[in-house]
Protein backbone atom coordinates (compact mmCIF):
# COMPACT_ATOMS: atom_id res chain seq x y z
CA UNK A 1 0.00 0.00 0.00
CA UNK A 2 0.81 3.74 -0.78
CA UNK A 3 2.08 5.57 2.38
CA UNK A 4 -0.73 7.61 3.68
CA UNK A 5 0.48 10.94 4.61
CA UNK A 6 -1.25 12.10 8.09
CA UNK A 7 -3.89 14.79 8.18
CA UNK A 8 -3.36 18.09 9.37
CA UNK A 9 -5.88 20.40 9.39
CA UNK A 10 -3.51 23.22 11.13
CA UNK A 11 -0.57 23.63 8.46
CA UNK A 12 -3.43 23.84 5.87
CA UNK A 13 -1.76 27.10 4.10
CA UNK A 14 1.79 25.57 3.61
CA UNK A 15 2.55 24.70 0.17
CA UNK A 16 4.00 21.32 1.16
CA UNK A 17 1.32 20.35 2.04
CA UNK A 18 -1.38 21.98 -0.16
CA UNK A 19 1.10 19.99 -2.76
CA UNK A 20 0.44 16.81 -1.09
CA UNK A 21 -3.39 17.05 -0.86
CA UNK A 22 -3.59 18.26 -4.28
CA UNK A 23 -1.68 14.86 -5.26
CA UNK A 24 -3.76 12.95 -2.66
CA UNK A 25 -6.73 14.39 -5.01
CA UNK A 26 -5.01 13.22 -8.21
CA UNK A 27 -4.25 9.80 -6.81
CA UNK A 28 -7.89 9.47 -5.80
CA UNK A 29 -9.33 10.66 -9.35
CA UNK A 30 -6.96 8.38 -10.98
CA UNK A 31 -7.95 5.32 -8.96
CA UNK A 32 -12.06 5.99 -9.63
CA UNK A 33 -10.89 7.44 -13.30
CA UNK A 34 -8.41 4.80 -14.90
CA UNK A 35 -10.99 1.55 -14.59
CA UNK A 36 -14.16 3.79 -16.08
CA UNK A 37 -12.04 4.79 -18.72
CA UNK A 38 -10.81 1.39 -19.33
CA UNK A 39 -13.98 0.02 -19.15
CA UNK A 40 -15.48 2.53 -21.48
CA UNK A 41 -12.17 1.59 -24.10
CA UNK A 42 -13.39 -1.48 -24.09
CA UNK A 43 -16.74 -1.14 -24.64
CA UNK A 44 -16.16 0.56 -27.52
CA UNK A 45 -13.59 -1.81 -28.96
CA UNK A 46 -15.97 -4.16 -28.19
CA UNK A 47 -19.01 -1.79 -30.38
CA UNK A 48 -16.87 -1.50 -33.15
CA UNK A 49 -15.40 -5.41 -33.28
CA UNK A 50 -19.25 -6.67 -33.31
CA UNK A 51 -20.07 -4.20 -35.61
CA UNK A 52 -17.45 -4.94 -38.09
CA UNK A 53 -17.98 -8.92 -37.76
CA UNK A 54 -21.67 -8.37 -37.80
CA UNK A 55 -22.62 -12.26 -36.54
CA UNK A 56 -25.45 -13.08 -34.87
CA UNK A 57 -23.27 -14.54 -31.68
CA UNK A 58 -21.86 -11.36 -31.11
CA UNK A 59 -23.99 -8.51 -30.23
CA UNK A 60 -22.87 -4.93 -30.05
CA UNK A 61 -22.63 -3.11 -26.97
CA UNK A 62 -25.20 -1.07 -27.55
CA UNK A 63 -27.71 -3.93 -28.48
CA UNK A 64 -26.72 -5.73 -25.09
CA UNK A 65 -27.25 -2.31 -23.11
CA UNK A 66 -30.65 -2.14 -25.10
CA UNK A 67 -31.63 -5.50 -23.99
CA UNK A 68 -30.57 -5.37 -20.29
CA UNK A 69 -32.84 -2.44 -20.31
CA UNK A 70 -35.92 -4.62 -21.84
CA UNK A 71 -34.90 -7.86 -19.73
CA UNK A 72 -35.00 -5.69 -16.17
CA UNK A 73 -38.70 -4.50 -17.02
CA UNK A 74 -39.95 -8.38 -17.63
CA UNK A 75 -41.93 -10.36 -15.34
CA UNK A 76 -39.96 -13.73 -16.56
CA UNK A 77 -36.45 -12.07 -15.65
CA UNK A 78 -37.49 -11.40 -12.29
CA UNK A 79 -39.52 -14.97 -11.50
CA UNK A 80 -36.41 -16.41 -13.12
CA UNK A 81 -34.10 -14.80 -10.91
CA UNK A 82 -36.24 -15.39 -7.80
CA UNK A 83 -36.51 -19.27 -8.60
CA UNK A 84 -32.55 -19.26 -8.73
CA UNK A 85 -32.04 -17.01 -5.71
CA UNK A 86 -34.65 -19.24 -3.33
CA UNK A 87 -32.14 -21.58 -3.86
CA UNK A 88 -28.99 -19.67 -3.55
CA UNK A 89 -30.65 -17.96 -0.08
CA UNK A 90 -31.62 -21.47 1.39
CA UNK A 91 -28.09 -22.79 0.85
CA UNK A 92 -25.68 -19.57 1.30
CA UNK A 93 -27.82 -19.06 4.33
CA UNK A 94 -27.30 -22.59 5.36
CA UNK A 95 -24.02 -22.70 4.76
CA UNK A 96 -23.56 -19.58 7.15
CA UNK A 97 -25.37 -20.63 9.52
CA UNK A 98 -23.32 -23.95 10.12
CA UNK A 99 -19.72 -22.48 8.55
CA UNK A 100 -19.15 -19.80 10.48
CA UNK A 101 -19.82 -21.79 14.05
CA UNK A 102 -17.70 -24.30 12.55
CA UNK A 103 -14.67 -22.25 11.90
CA UNK A 104 -15.18 -20.43 15.36
CA UNK A 105 -15.13 -23.82 16.24
CA UNK A 106 -12.06 -25.09 14.75
CA UNK A 107 -10.34 -22.52 16.11
CA UNK A 108 -11.28 -22.61 19.33
CA UNK A 109 -11.10 -26.89 19.99
CA UNK A 110 -7.94 -28.71 19.05
CA UNK A 111 -9.25 -31.61 18.58
CA UNK A 112 -11.76 -30.44 15.79
CA UNK A 113 -9.21 -28.53 13.89
CA UNK A 114 -7.01 -31.40 13.51
CA UNK A 115 -9.61 -33.86 12.82
CA UNK A 116 -11.84 -31.41 10.11
CA UNK A 117 -8.18 -29.83 8.90
CA UNK A 118 -7.25 -32.59 6.28
CA UNK A 119 -10.91 -32.52 5.00
CA UNK A 120 -11.60 -28.88 4.63
CA UNK A 121 -8.26 -28.86 2.86
CA UNK A 122 -9.19 -31.36 0.01
CA UNK A 123 -12.04 -29.42 -0.38
CA UNK A 124 -11.19 -26.04 -0.57
CA UNK A 125 -8.75 -27.71 -3.08
CA UNK A 126 -10.99 -30.06 -5.46
CA UNK A 127 -13.32 -29.07 -7.85
CA UNK A 128 -17.16 -29.21 -6.17
CA UNK A 129 -18.71 -29.76 -9.39
CA UNK A 130 -17.59 -33.49 -9.66
CA UNK A 131 -19.42 -34.59 -7.24
CA UNK A 132 -22.61 -33.09 -8.89
CA UNK A 133 -23.98 -36.27 -9.81
CA UNK A 134 -24.00 -38.08 -6.61
CA UNK A 135 -25.92 -35.31 -5.16
CA UNK A 136 -28.70 -35.28 -7.67
CA UNK A 137 -28.51 -39.18 -7.66
CA UNK A 138 -29.03 -38.61 -4.08
CA UNK A 139 -31.89 -36.05 -4.21
CA UNK A 140 -33.22 -35.83 -7.47
CA UNK A 141 -33.95 -32.75 -9.56
CA UNK A 142 -35.75 -30.66 -7.07
CA UNK A 143 -35.13 -28.01 -4.64
CA UNK A 144 -33.17 -29.72 -2.37
CA UNK A 145 -30.43 -30.65 -4.70
CA UNK A 146 -29.96 -27.40 -5.67
CA UNK A 147 -29.84 -25.98 -1.97
CA UNK A 148 -27.19 -28.84 -1.17
CA UNK A 149 -24.87 -28.26 -4.32
CA UNK A 150 -24.75 -24.37 -3.67
CA UNK A 151 -24.42 -25.16 0.06
CA UNK A 152 -21.24 -27.46 -0.44
CA UNK A 153 -19.88 -25.04 -3.10
CA UNK A 154 -20.44 -22.57 -0.15
CA UNK A 155 -19.16 -24.19 3.01
CA UNK A 156 -15.32 -24.25 2.68
CA UNK A 157 -14.60 -20.67 1.77
CA UNK A 158 -16.92 -19.79 4.76
CA UNK A 159 -15.21 -21.91 7.15
CA UNK A 160 -11.16 -21.60 6.13
CA UNK A 161 -11.63 -17.87 6.56
CA UNK A 162 -13.65 -17.96 9.84
CA UNK A 163 -10.66 -20.32 11.41
CA UNK A 164 -7.79 -18.26 9.91
CA UNK A 165 -9.55 -14.98 11.75
CA UNK A 166 -9.36 -16.62 15.04
CA UNK A 167 -5.93 -17.69 14.63
CA UNK A 168 -4.80 -13.89 14.08
CA UNK A 169 -6.57 -13.12 17.73
CA UNK A 170 -3.45 -12.89 20.23
CA UNK A 171 -2.69 -15.52 22.93
CA UNK A 172 -2.24 -12.84 25.03
CA UNK A 173 -5.65 -11.69 25.09
CA UNK A 174 -7.68 -14.90 25.97
CA UNK A 175 -4.49 -15.13 29.18
CA UNK A 176 -5.12 -11.97 30.15
CA UNK A 177 -8.62 -12.55 30.20
CA UNK A 178 -8.55 -15.93 31.90
CA UNK A 179 -6.20 -14.41 34.93
CA UNK A 180 -8.85 -12.03 35.42
CA UNK A 181 -11.29 -15.18 35.95
CA UNK A 182 -13.21 -14.38 32.76
CA UNK A 183 -16.02 -17.12 31.49
CA UNK A 184 -15.91 -18.52 28.24
CA UNK A 185 -19.27 -16.93 26.95
CA UNK A 186 -17.54 -13.82 28.61
CA UNK A 187 -14.69 -14.22 26.11
CA UNK A 188 -16.73 -15.38 22.81
CA UNK A 189 -18.45 -12.25 23.67
CA UNK A 190 -15.95 -9.74 23.93
CA UNK A 191 -13.10 -11.25 22.16
CA UNK A 192 -13.89 -13.83 19.79
CA UNK A 193 -16.63 -12.69 18.34
CA UNK A 194 -15.62 -9.08 17.30
CA UNK A 195 -11.75 -10.09 17.01
CA UNK A 196 -13.28 -12.64 13.99
CA UNK A 197 -15.99 -10.49 12.57
CA UNK A 198 -14.32 -8.74 9.93
CA UNK A 199 -12.97 -12.58 8.87
CA UNK A 200 -16.34 -13.63 8.98
CA UNK A 201 -17.43 -10.91 6.03
CA UNK A 202 -14.19 -12.11 4.19
CA UNK A 203 -15.54 -15.82 4.11
CA UNK A 204 -19.54 -14.95 3.68
CA UNK A 205 -17.92 -12.95 0.71
CA UNK A 206 -16.12 -15.69 -0.90
CA UNK A 207 -18.81 -18.13 0.27
CA UNK A 208 -21.36 -16.11 -1.76
CA UNK A 209 -19.38 -16.15 -5.50
CA UNK A 210 -18.74 -19.98 -4.83
CA UNK A 211 -22.82 -20.05 -3.77
CA UNK A 212 -23.71 -18.18 -7.14
CA UNK A 213 -21.05 -20.46 -9.16
CA UNK A 214 -22.77 -23.68 -7.70
CA UNK A 215 -26.07 -22.28 -8.52
CA UNK A 216 -25.17 -21.74 -12.10
CA UNK A 217 -23.59 -24.98 -12.55
CA UNK A 218 -26.62 -26.95 -11.84
CA UNK A 219 -28.79 -24.76 -13.28
CA UNK A 220 -27.07 -24.66 -16.29
CA UNK A 221 -26.32 -28.84 -16.65
CA UNK A 222 -29.19 -31.11 -14.54
CA UNK A 223 -31.82 -29.03 -13.57
CA UNK A 224 -32.77 -26.72 -15.72
CA UNK A 225 -35.12 -24.25 -13.79
CA UNK A 226 -34.73 -20.48 -13.46
CA UNK A 227 -31.63 -18.67 -14.79
CA UNK A 228 -30.29 -21.74 -16.05
CA UNK A 229 -33.37 -22.48 -17.70
CA UNK A 230 -33.85 -19.02 -19.42
CA UNK A 231 -30.71 -18.89 -20.70
CA UNK A 232 -30.70 -22.51 -22.25
CA UNK A 233 -33.83 -21.26 -23.78
CA UNK A 234 -32.32 -18.01 -25.13
CA UNK A 235 -30.01 -19.98 -26.24
CA UNK A 236 -31.99 -22.19 -28.41
CA UNK A 237 -33.80 -19.15 -30.24
CA UNK A 238 -29.90 -17.10 -30.78
CA UNK A 239 -31.35 -14.59 -29.03
CA UNK A 240 -27.85 -13.28 -28.16
CA UNK A 241 -28.11 -10.16 -26.34
CA UNK A 242 -30.85 -11.05 -24.18
CA UNK A 243 -28.09 -13.68 -22.89
CA UNK A 244 -25.48 -11.14 -22.40
CA UNK A 245 -27.78 -8.97 -20.34
CA UNK A 246 -28.49 -12.01 -18.62
CA UNK A 247 -24.70 -12.57 -17.71
CA UNK A 248 -24.36 -8.40 -16.62
CA UNK A 249 -27.57 -9.07 -14.31
CA UNK A 250 -26.06 -12.21 -12.40
CA UNK A 251 -22.87 -10.60 -12.19
CA UNK A 252 -24.33 -7.13 -11.37
CA UNK A 253 -26.24 -9.17 -8.53
CA UNK A 254 -22.80 -10.76 -7.39
CA UNK A 255 -21.39 -7.43 -7.21
CA UNK A 256 -24.17 -5.78 -5.39
CA UNK A 257 -24.11 -8.50 -2.51
CA UNK A 258 -20.08 -8.80 -2.35
CA UNK A 259 -19.74 -5.15 -2.27
CA UNK A 260 -22.24 -4.62 0.38
CA UNK A 261 -20.31 -7.16 2.62
CA UNK A 262 -17.51 -5.54 1.35
CA UNK A 263 -18.26 -1.92 3.14
CA UNK A 264 -19.75 -3.67 6.34
CA UNK A 265 -16.29 -5.07 6.64
CA UNK A 266 -15.11 -1.87 6.20
CA UNK A 267 -17.10 -0.46 8.34
CA UNK A 268 -16.57 -2.89 11.28
CA UNK A 269 -12.97 -2.76 10.77
CA UNK A 270 -12.72 0.48 11.33
CA UNK A 271 -15.42 0.56 14.23
CA UNK A 272 -13.33 -2.01 16.01
CA UNK A 273 -9.93 0.48 15.71
CA UNK A 274 -11.94 3.07 17.26
CA UNK A 275 -12.47 1.49 20.34
CA UNK B 1 13.72 -32.79 18.09
CA UNK B 2 16.82 -33.60 20.17
CA UNK B 3 17.34 -36.97 22.29
CA UNK B 4 16.93 -34.57 25.27
CA UNK B 5 14.20 -33.16 25.08
CA UNK B 6 12.27 -36.16 23.49
CA UNK B 7 13.46 -37.93 27.24
CA UNK B 8 12.00 -35.27 29.44
CA UNK B 9 8.63 -35.65 26.91
CA UNK B 10 8.08 -38.96 27.93
CA UNK B 11 8.75 -38.25 31.74
CA UNK B 12 6.33 -35.68 31.46
CA UNK B 13 3.73 -38.00 29.98
CA UNK B 14 4.65 -40.83 32.45
CA UNK B 15 5.18 -43.16 29.83
CA UNK B 16 8.47 -45.58 29.83
CA UNK B 17 10.07 -44.43 26.61
CA UNK B 18 9.97 -48.00 24.88
CA UNK B 19 6.41 -47.97 24.95
CA UNK B 20 6.00 -44.79 22.58
CA UNK B 21 4.91 -44.76 19.13
CA UNK B 22 7.36 -44.45 16.45
CA UNK B 23 8.17 -41.03 15.14
CA UNK B 24 6.32 -41.44 11.74
CA UNK B 25 2.87 -42.38 13.79
CA UNK B 26 3.06 -39.21 15.85
CA UNK B 27 1.49 -36.05 15.21
CA UNK B 28 -1.70 -34.65 13.33
CA UNK B 29 -0.52 -36.93 10.00
CA UNK B 30 -0.59 -39.84 11.57
CA UNK B 31 -3.79 -39.40 13.35
CA UNK B 32 -5.26 -37.99 10.02
CA UNK B 33 -4.12 -41.16 8.13
CA UNK B 34 -5.63 -43.66 10.80
CA UNK B 35 -8.78 -41.15 10.99
CA UNK B 36 -9.26 -41.79 7.05
CA UNK B 37 -8.27 -45.06 7.18
CA UNK B 38 -11.04 -46.45 9.66
CA UNK B 39 -13.83 -44.15 8.15
CA UNK B 40 -13.09 -45.72 4.65
CA UNK B 41 -13.57 -49.18 7.01
CA UNK B 42 -16.65 -47.79 8.34
CA UNK B 43 -17.90 -46.35 4.96
CA UNK B 44 -17.09 -50.19 3.11
CA UNK B 45 -18.63 -52.05 5.81
CA UNK B 46 -21.81 -49.93 6.33
CA UNK B 47 -22.26 -49.85 2.05
CA UNK B 48 -21.59 -53.47 1.79
CA UNK B 49 -24.23 -53.70 4.64
CA UNK B 50 -26.80 -51.13 3.59
CA UNK B 51 -27.43 -50.73 -0.10
CA UNK B 52 -27.41 -46.92 -0.89
CA UNK B 53 -28.01 -45.58 -4.27
CA UNK B 54 -25.75 -43.04 -4.04
CA UNK B 55 -23.05 -44.29 -2.12
CA UNK B 56 -21.12 -47.59 -3.68
CA UNK B 57 -19.12 -49.41 -1.31
CA UNK B 58 -15.53 -47.60 -1.64
CA UNK B 59 -13.44 -51.00 -2.96
CA UNK B 60 -16.06 -50.98 -5.92
CA UNK B 61 -15.04 -47.65 -6.88
CA UNK B 62 -12.03 -48.18 -7.28
CA UNK B 63 -12.53 -51.58 -8.92
CA UNK B 64 -14.45 -49.30 -11.67
CA UNK B 65 -11.66 -46.72 -11.81
CA UNK B 66 -9.46 -49.42 -12.75
CA UNK B 67 -11.85 -50.77 -15.15
CA UNK B 68 -12.50 -47.91 -16.67
CA UNK B 69 -8.80 -47.06 -17.52
CA UNK B 70 -8.53 -50.56 -18.62
CA UNK B 71 -11.14 -50.15 -21.54
CA UNK B 72 -9.81 -46.42 -22.14
CA UNK B 73 -12.84 -44.10 -21.35
CA UNK B 74 -10.81 -42.40 -18.63
CA UNK B 75 -7.94 -41.75 -20.89
CA UNK B 76 -9.86 -40.60 -23.59
CA UNK B 77 -11.55 -37.99 -20.99
CA UNK B 78 -7.96 -37.21 -19.68
CA UNK B 79 -6.86 -36.59 -23.19
CA UNK B 80 -9.77 -34.49 -24.19
CA UNK B 81 -9.19 -32.55 -21.31
CA UNK B 82 -5.24 -32.21 -21.11
CA UNK B 83 -4.15 -29.61 -23.80
CA UNK B 84 -6.93 -27.37 -23.33
CA UNK B 85 -6.10 -27.18 -19.53
CA UNK B 86 -2.66 -26.64 -20.09
CA UNK B 87 -3.27 -23.53 -22.39
CA UNK B 88 -5.33 -22.10 -20.09
CA UNK B 89 -3.17 -22.84 -17.57
CA UNK B 90 0.06 -21.47 -19.98
CA UNK B 91 -2.24 -18.18 -20.78
CA UNK B 92 -2.82 -17.67 -16.73
CA UNK B 93 0.25 -18.25 -16.32
CA UNK B 94 2.63 -16.14 -18.35
CA UNK B 95 -0.57 -13.31 -18.63
CA UNK B 96 -0.90 -13.28 -14.82
CA UNK B 97 2.54 -13.04 -14.17
CA UNK B 98 2.87 -10.47 -16.14
CA UNK B 99 0.36 -7.98 -15.50
CA UNK B 100 0.99 -8.33 -12.04
CA UNK B 101 4.31 -7.60 -12.59
CA UNK B 102 3.08 -4.38 -14.82
CA UNK B 103 0.76 -3.51 -11.76
CA UNK B 104 3.61 -3.90 -9.18
CA UNK B 105 5.76 -1.90 -11.03
CA UNK B 106 3.41 1.10 -12.95
CA UNK B 107 1.10 2.81 -10.58
CA UNK B 108 -1.08 3.96 -13.16
CA UNK B 109 -1.34 0.46 -14.87
CA UNK B 110 -2.72 -0.55 -10.53
CA UNK B 111 -4.76 1.63 -10.42
CA UNK B 112 -6.94 0.40 -14.12
CA UNK B 113 -6.73 -2.69 -12.98
CA UNK B 114 -6.69 -3.87 -9.51
CA UNK B 115 -10.59 -3.57 -9.14
CA UNK B 116 -11.57 -6.26 -12.13
CA UNK B 117 -8.74 -8.09 -10.61
CA UNK B 118 -10.26 -8.03 -7.05
CA UNK B 119 -13.35 -8.37 -8.51
CA UNK B 120 -12.15 -11.55 -10.78
CA UNK B 121 -11.47 -13.04 -7.27
CA UNK B 122 -14.83 -12.78 -6.01
CA UNK B 123 -17.04 -12.93 -9.03
CA UNK B 124 -18.55 -16.09 -10.50
CA UNK B 125 -16.65 -16.16 -13.17
CA UNK B 126 -18.65 -19.04 -14.96
CA UNK B 127 -21.68 -16.52 -15.43
CA UNK B 128 -19.43 -16.01 -17.98
CA UNK B 129 -19.83 -19.06 -19.71
CA UNK B 130 -22.69 -18.34 -21.83
CA UNK B 131 -21.03 -15.64 -23.73
CA UNK B 132 -18.12 -18.04 -24.24
CA UNK B 133 -19.54 -20.20 -25.28
CA UNK B 134 -21.22 -17.93 -27.96
CA UNK B 135 -18.44 -16.49 -28.50
CA UNK B 136 -16.39 -20.10 -28.98
CA UNK B 137 -18.51 -22.24 -29.67
CA UNK B 138 -18.58 -25.84 -28.24
CA UNK B 139 -15.32 -26.24 -28.52
CA UNK B 140 -12.04 -26.24 -26.45
CA UNK B 141 -11.86 -22.82 -26.98
CA UNK B 142 -14.63 -22.20 -24.47
CA UNK B 143 -13.03 -23.82 -21.81
CA UNK B 144 -9.99 -22.27 -21.84
CA UNK B 145 -11.80 -19.00 -21.86
CA UNK B 146 -13.31 -20.43 -19.17
CA UNK B 147 -10.08 -21.68 -17.29
CA UNK B 148 -8.07 -18.62 -17.75
CA UNK B 149 -11.01 -16.37 -15.99
CA UNK B 150 -11.04 -18.53 -13.13
CA UNK B 151 -7.15 -18.73 -12.36
CA UNK B 152 -5.95 -15.42 -13.90
CA UNK B 153 -6.77 -13.18 -11.27
CA UNK B 154 -5.19 -15.15 -8.49
CA UNK B 155 -1.93 -15.41 -10.22
CA UNK B 156 -2.34 -11.70 -11.50
CA UNK B 157 -2.87 -10.43 -7.70
CA UNK B 158 -0.28 -12.51 -6.23
CA UNK B 159 2.24 -11.62 -8.85
CA UNK B 160 1.33 -7.86 -7.92
CA UNK B 161 1.70 -8.27 -3.81
CA UNK B 162 4.56 -9.98 -4.31
CA UNK B 163 6.11 -7.10 -6.32
CA UNK B 164 4.67 -4.81 -4.15
CA UNK B 165 5.65 -6.22 -0.81
CA UNK B 166 9.19 -6.42 -1.86
CA UNK B 167 12.16 -5.62 -0.37
CA UNK B 168 12.11 -1.33 -0.48
CA UNK B 169 15.17 -1.11 1.63
CA UNK B 170 17.31 -3.11 0.11
CA UNK B 171 16.44 -2.40 -3.52
CA UNK B 172 17.43 1.31 -1.97
CA UNK B 173 20.99 -0.35 -1.15
CA UNK B 174 21.14 -1.62 -4.12
CA UNK B 175 20.34 1.36 -6.43
CA UNK B 176 23.36 4.07 -3.95
CA UNK B 177 25.51 0.59 -4.46
CA UNK B 178 25.12 1.96 -8.48
CA UNK B 179 22.62 -1.48 -9.22
CA UNK B 180 20.92 -0.80 -12.61
CA UNK B 181 17.11 -0.94 -12.50
CA UNK B 182 17.74 -4.20 -14.31
CA UNK B 183 19.71 -5.75 -11.83
CA UNK B 184 17.89 -4.49 -8.83
CA UNK B 185 14.50 -5.97 -10.47
CA UNK B 186 16.03 -8.67 -11.40
CA UNK B 187 17.95 -9.83 -8.07
CA UNK B 188 15.77 -7.97 -5.90
CA UNK B 189 12.04 -7.74 -6.88
CA UNK B 190 11.81 -10.52 -8.47
CA UNK B 191 13.34 -13.19 -5.96
CA UNK B 192 11.50 -11.69 -3.48
CA UNK B 193 7.87 -11.77 -5.26
CA UNK B 194 8.91 -15.17 -5.73
CA UNK B 195 6.86 -16.58 -2.70
CA UNK B 196 3.88 -15.20 -3.01
CA UNK B 197 3.79 -15.87 -7.41
CA UNK B 198 4.49 -19.53 -6.38
CA UNK B 199 1.45 -19.47 -4.06
CA UNK B 200 -0.49 -18.13 -6.74
CA UNK B 201 0.32 -20.32 -9.19
CA UNK B 202 -0.72 -22.72 -6.68
CA UNK B 203 -3.89 -21.04 -6.32
CA UNK B 204 -4.31 -20.72 -9.93
CA UNK B 205 -3.53 -24.60 -10.53
CA UNK B 206 -6.59 -25.11 -8.37
CA UNK B 207 -8.87 -22.67 -10.44
CA UNK B 208 -8.20 -23.82 -13.86
CA UNK B 209 -8.87 -27.54 -12.44
CA UNK B 210 -12.21 -26.20 -11.17
CA UNK B 211 -12.75 -24.06 -14.07
CA UNK B 212 -11.91 -26.80 -16.59
CA UNK B 213 -14.25 -29.40 -14.82
CA UNK B 214 -17.62 -26.82 -14.44
CA UNK B 215 -17.16 -25.45 -18.22
CA UNK B 216 -16.60 -29.22 -19.48
CA UNK B 217 -19.97 -30.28 -17.30
CA UNK B 218 -21.88 -27.47 -18.47
CA UNK B 219 -20.60 -27.97 -22.41
CA UNK B 220 -20.99 -31.95 -21.85
CA UNK B 221 -19.33 -32.76 -24.99
CA UNK B 222 -15.64 -34.15 -24.00
CA UNK B 223 -13.43 -34.41 -21.02
CA UNK B 224 -13.54 -35.32 -17.43
CA UNK B 225 -16.31 -33.10 -16.96
CA UNK B 226 -18.43 -34.49 -19.90
CA UNK B 227 -18.31 -37.73 -18.80
CA UNK B 228 -19.08 -36.71 -15.49
CA UNK B 229 -22.30 -35.53 -16.80
CA UNK B 230 -22.88 -38.78 -18.68
CA UNK B 231 -23.01 -41.01 -15.38
CA UNK B 232 -25.52 -38.31 -13.49
CA UNK B 233 -27.71 -38.75 -17.09
CA UNK B 234 -27.39 -42.31 -16.19
CA UNK B 235 -27.50 -42.54 -11.91
CA UNK B 236 -24.27 -44.38 -12.13
CA UNK B 237 -22.56 -42.90 -9.26
CA UNK B 238 -20.43 -45.77 -9.53
CA UNK B 239 -18.94 -43.84 -12.51
CA UNK B 240 -19.65 -40.41 -11.50
CA UNK B 241 -17.49 -41.86 -8.41
CA UNK B 242 -14.62 -43.01 -10.42
CA UNK B 243 -14.15 -39.52 -12.10
CA UNK B 244 -14.68 -37.58 -8.84
CA UNK B 245 -11.22 -40.27 -7.87
CA UNK B 246 -9.46 -39.74 -10.85
CA UNK B 247 -9.71 -35.88 -10.85
CA UNK B 248 -9.47 -35.10 -6.84
CA UNK B 249 -5.92 -37.66 -7.18
CA UNK B 250 -4.99 -35.39 -10.49
CA UNK B 251 -6.19 -31.89 -7.96
CA UNK B 252 -3.96 -33.19 -5.13
CA UNK B 253 -1.17 -34.29 -6.58
CA UNK B 254 -0.61 -31.00 -8.66
CA UNK B 255 -1.07 -29.11 -5.50
CA UNK B 256 1.13 -30.50 -3.45
CA UNK B 257 3.92 -30.39 -6.28
CA UNK B 258 3.26 -26.56 -6.89
CA UNK B 259 3.53 -26.48 -2.73
CA UNK B 260 6.84 -28.24 -2.53
CA UNK B 261 8.01 -25.99 -5.21
CA UNK B 262 6.92 -22.94 -3.64
CA UNK B 263 8.40 -24.26 0.09
CA UNK B 264 11.68 -24.48 -2.01
CA UNK B 265 11.74 -21.00 -3.35
CA UNK B 266 10.62 -18.97 0.06
CA UNK B 267 12.57 -21.24 2.18
CA UNK B 268 14.08 -17.70 3.38
CA UNK B 269 11.23 -16.38 4.24
CA UNK B 270 10.20 -16.26 7.88
CA UNK B 271 6.54 -17.35 7.42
Amino acid sequence: MDSQPIESNLSASQPADVRQRRARRAERWQRVGLPVLLAIVLAAIWQVWAMARHEVVLPTFVQVVQALGAVLGEGEFWRAMGISNVAVVLGFGLAAVIGVPLGLAMGRVRALESAADLYLNIALVIPMAVILPIVLIALGLDLRARVTVIFLFALPFIVVPVRAGMRTISAELFEMAHSFGASELWVWRKILIPGTLPATITGLRQGFGHAITGMLIIELTMISVGIGDLLQRLQANLNYPEIFAFVAAIIAESLIVIGALRIAEQRLTAGGRQQ
Amino acid sequence: MSERTSVLRSRQSGMPASFRLPRWARGRYATQIVVTVLSLLALEALTRAVDISWLPPPSRVVARTIELFKDGTLPAALGESVPAFLAGYAISVVGGIALGFLMGTFRLVRFTLLPYVSAGLVLPGIALAPVFFAIFGLSEGSIVAIIVVFAMPFIVFNAYTGIENSDFELQEMAHSFGASRLVIFWRITLRSALPLVAAGLRLGMTRAIKGMIAGQLILSVFGLGGLSRIYAGTFDAEGALSVALVTVIIAMIAVTFLEWWERRVSFWSEN
